[in-house]
């Protein structure tokens, strides 16, 4: 066991640029080996990029008093803001009352958060799309998930509705940007995976099989963290990371490269738009991610 | 555009003017602020973000001349929101090549990164919770000193040296490693 105060001094020698060329050498393949080396190695490097004497340590030692200081927003931002949120409170309960009147099955008394950023938001951004979209469809925008929460009012709708002929809201199938990203940056090399989602015959309850099968050519060894999520077209669902389901995959390990899984699930989904992503939890690395729409009729 | 203003800030970032900094903060912090607390961050979060986003400037200015075009308060503001959906992005763990914004027109520090601005307030915390002999033998060991000159600094033995150094580090790095502010930050 080595003494630590050794290690100690090998990383400072090494840091310090004070080892033989050889030494270096012996060192590094040291650390490709050890990765608790390695960490330590990039510990004591940090300290001394932090702790020294460099000009950037004296900016931030002054940044870092002044950040405890008092700074108000302008007057004018507030306005703007409590102007917008009135304006929208009135466009939702508005929404609200058309809605209950109509055969819309849904409320959307959230809508008011997602558009509070738009006032502040002139300059272009990579949000941008979505912001847009939340811009032009405003009213329309649909969350699955509190149907969950409003469970009786969703079963006597769909009882009084006929979900053949109900037209489906453009909203429904919304892109949503973050996740067509990971699909354009094409997240499924590793797997070949298919997905289906079946609907039963004649029905006006809208429950699906949800049946998804594939191989994931994988070399990973960590099989056990594999993990399904579910979302809806939703940008706040997936900022926010709240899946419409999580399910764990078992994996079956065919060969080295490949494994297997299926999963099959009844679940009750709107008509609409959703994604999946499988990952692995505890690397948190992206293996998949792809898209489905469901339609009623 | 306000040229002079432009000027007057990237000086004071680059003088470590404390009177310049604080007006920056004054005038810019409030924007980024609202902006971060808009997309699922924290007060602490914009702060980090805001400091993250004056030191990248600084990186820069060090390094090559900056000639803005649009107005400073502009600049930075653009340059924090780049910073923020940085860790946003990482936290839905996308992937992202980041290209230089338009708006911009060059590249600023890409190693800006908000982890930064928490990894150096965590260490100069527990630092700060060191003995002033701990302290002293640690800046002396971060200026690159030998433990011949701490020794002869501190009034010890060379041997002395070697190990008080070796146990003032130790210490440091237990107080961070046991702090699990440490545990979000090694990535």
């Amino acid at each position: 066991m080595k003494d630590q105060r050794e290690i100690y001094d090998k990383i400072d020698a090494y840091l310090q640029g004070q080892m033989t060329q050889s030494e270096q050498t012996a060192f590094k393949a040291a650390m490709k080996k050890d990765t608790e080396l390695a960490e330590a190695v990039a510990l004591h490097r940090d300290l001394q990029q932090m702790l020294g004497e460099q000009p950037v340590n004296a900016l931030r030692k002054n940044l870092t008093t002044l950040e405890a200081g008092d700074y108000p927003d302008a007057k004018n931002s507030n306005w703007w803001t409590i102007a917008a949120i009135i304006g929208l409170a009135i466009i939702a309960s508005v929404w609200w009352m058309m809605s209950v009147e109509g055969e819309m099955p849904r409320t959307s008394s959230t809508t008011t958060e997602m558009p509070i950023e738009q006032p502040a938001e002139t300059e272009s951004s990579p949000l941008q799309p979505s912001d847009k979209i939340d811009n032009n469809t405003t009213p329309s925008i649909e969350i699955p998930m509190q149907e969950e929460a409003e469970p009786e009012q969703q079963k006597e709708s769909t009882k009084k509705s006929q979900p053949k002929s109900q037209p489906i809201a453009a909203a429904d199938f919304t892109p949503n940007p973050n996740l067509e990203f990971f699909i354009a940056n094409n997240y499924r090399s590793d797997a070949a995976i298919q997905l289906s989602a079946k609907p039963p015959a004649k029905s006006a309850n809208p429950l699906f099989q949800l049946r998804l099968t594939g191989e994931l050519i994988t070399t990973q060894s960590d099989l056990k963290n594999i993990q399904i999520h579910l979302f809806s077209n939703d940008p706040l669902a997936f900022t926010e990371f709240q899946p419409l389901l999580i399910l764990p995959i078992e994996l079956n390990n065919v060969t080295e490269e490949k494994s297997t899984f299926a999963i099959d699930k009844l679940m009750e989904l709107k008509a609409g738009l959703y994604y999946y992503l499988i990952e692995n939890v505890k690397t948190e690395e992206v293996l998949f991610v792809d898209k489905f729409e469901i339609n009623l009729f | 555009m306000n040229k002079q203003k432009n000027l007057r800030f990237l000086k004071g970032i680059a003088e470590n003017d404390f009177v310049v900094l604080e007006a920056i903060y004054r005038e810019c912090l409030p924007r980024v602020r609202q902006y971060v607390l808009r997309n699922s961050g924290s007060i602490a979060d914009a702060k980090d973000a805001f400091q993250e986003g004056i030191v990248a400037i600084f990186n820069k200015v060090s390094k090559d001349e900056l000639v803005l075009t649009t107005d400073f308060e502009n600049f930075l503001f653009l340059v924090c929101k780049r910073i923020w959906l940085k860790k946003l992005k990482k936290k839905e763990r996308l992937e992202v090549t980041l290209t230089p914004e338009k708006e911009l027109g060059y590249e600023v520090d890409y190693a800006a990164d908000l982890l930064q601005t928490r990894k150096w307030k965590l260490f100069n915390q527990k630092f700060a919770l060191l003995t002033d002999e701990c302290q002293r033998v640690l800046k002396m060991l971060f200026a690159g000193q030998s433990s011949r000159a701490i020794a002869n600094e501190m009034d010890y033995t060379e041997e002395y040296a070697k190990r008080k150094k070796y146990r003032c580090k130790k210490s440091l790095i237990e107080l961070i490693t046991n702090d699990k502010e440490y545990t979000h930050l090694k990535g």
